[in-house]
């Protein structure tokens, strides 16, 4: 189905937030394929669905327009990150203030998917841990760099200290970052490899899927950057 | 140019001229890029308030922030099918 508008009021301040529940969004972007290495950067959090989160997939990377994208029946082409899969569970738990959290410990992967194959790499050794509070938005980072024949997707997640909402400006700040820095996440910059080439179709839209109707991932913030 | 020189007039509301030990330049120069064309050769650009000759690079400007989108222009309920919004988008969103 598709992505709803969402409003919350934060601190005072309203929140617009686009909703994935089981639902995928892409939007093809200006630049087109002219790019090397491209980050993606959302601003999100999750509502506490009170219980572990089971066998969840979330994708964020780049298809090849819009007609057919990673969550339909064919892809296209799409490159990306993925995180969770069909077997384990995003735990719940909470930090030392008591705000919820899921944790996905290596659970991330590069990832493609042409036609109806999709093809991991190896899962990456990370502790990421999502926002189960939706007054918490935390900042989640794909980076996408072209190569032949390895493509290497870099990420940026939350890391192990405790919940703290990032603000636009500063969620903004690390998407421009050459390297992002950020007190608590991780920087994963690879080679996280996965063999991929745009014979397919080329790259050129920004897609984002999330698997569960309960929770949905709360988009408050998009972004993305050239970074070469 | 001078800021608050001491002897500057100028302003509604005012009866006498500013009074300020601060007579000197105090912008010297600056640019913020805007004027460039994203993907430009940097080298020979002439811009920016306070320089005198182009740039002497070897790089390319890049305008880094491709995209963005934070949603405040769509309505609360709708579907985020067709809306447009953002900057850096060749087109409107597809969800599904």
């Amino acid at each position: 189905m598709a992505c709803s508008i969402l409003l919350r009021t934060i601190g005072g301040v309203d929140d617009k937030r686009a909703v994935m529940s089981q639902a995928q969004f892409g939007r093809v972007l200006t630049i087109g394929t002219d790019w090397t290495n491209l980050r993606i950067g959302i601003r999100y959090s999750l509502p506490d669905s009170g219980a572990n989160i089971l066998a969840p997939t979330f994708f964020m990377g780049v298809c090849s327009g819009t007609t057919a994208m990673i969550a339909d029946a064919t892809t296209t082409n799409f490159v990306g990150l993925r995180i969770g899969n069909t077997s384990t569970a995003f735990t719940r738990g909470t930090d030392a203030n008591s705000k919820v959290r899921y944790t996905t410990t290596n659970l991330a992967y590069p990832v493609k998917r042409v036609n109806t194959t999709t093809t991991a790499g190896s899962s990456v050794s990370t502790s990421n841990l999502l926002s189960g509070d939706t007054s918490l938005r935390f900042n989640l980072m794909a980076e996408i760099a072209k190569g032949s024949p390895n493509y290497n997707i870099k990420f940026f997640v939350h890391g192990t200290v405790d919940s703290v909402d990032i603000s636009q400006a500063d969620f903004l700040d690390l998407v421009a970052a050459t390297t992002p820095v950020l007190a608590g996440y991780t920087w994963n910059a690879g080679p996280n490899n996965i063999a991929c080439d745009e014979a397919a179709g080329a790259f050129d839209t920004v897609n984002l899927y999330w698997d569960k109707i309960t929770p949905g991932v709360e988009v408050s913030d998009i972004a993305i950057a050239r970074i070469a | 140019m001078g800021w608050f020189t001491d002897n500057m007039q100028g302003g509604a509301g005012f009866t006498g001229p500013w009074v300020s030990n601060v007579g000197s330049q105090r912008l010297i120069a600056s640019d913020d890029f805007e004027f460039y064309t994203d993907g430009a050769d940097l080298n020979g650009l002439d811009d920016g308030y306070g320089f005198t000759g182009g740039y002497a690079s070897r790089v390319t400007y890049r305008n880094i922030v491709k995209a963005q989108d934070d949603f405040e222009s769509l309505a609360d309920g709708s579907a985020l099918d067709g809306a447009v919004s953002g900057s850096g988008f060749a087109a409107a969103y597809v969800s599904r």
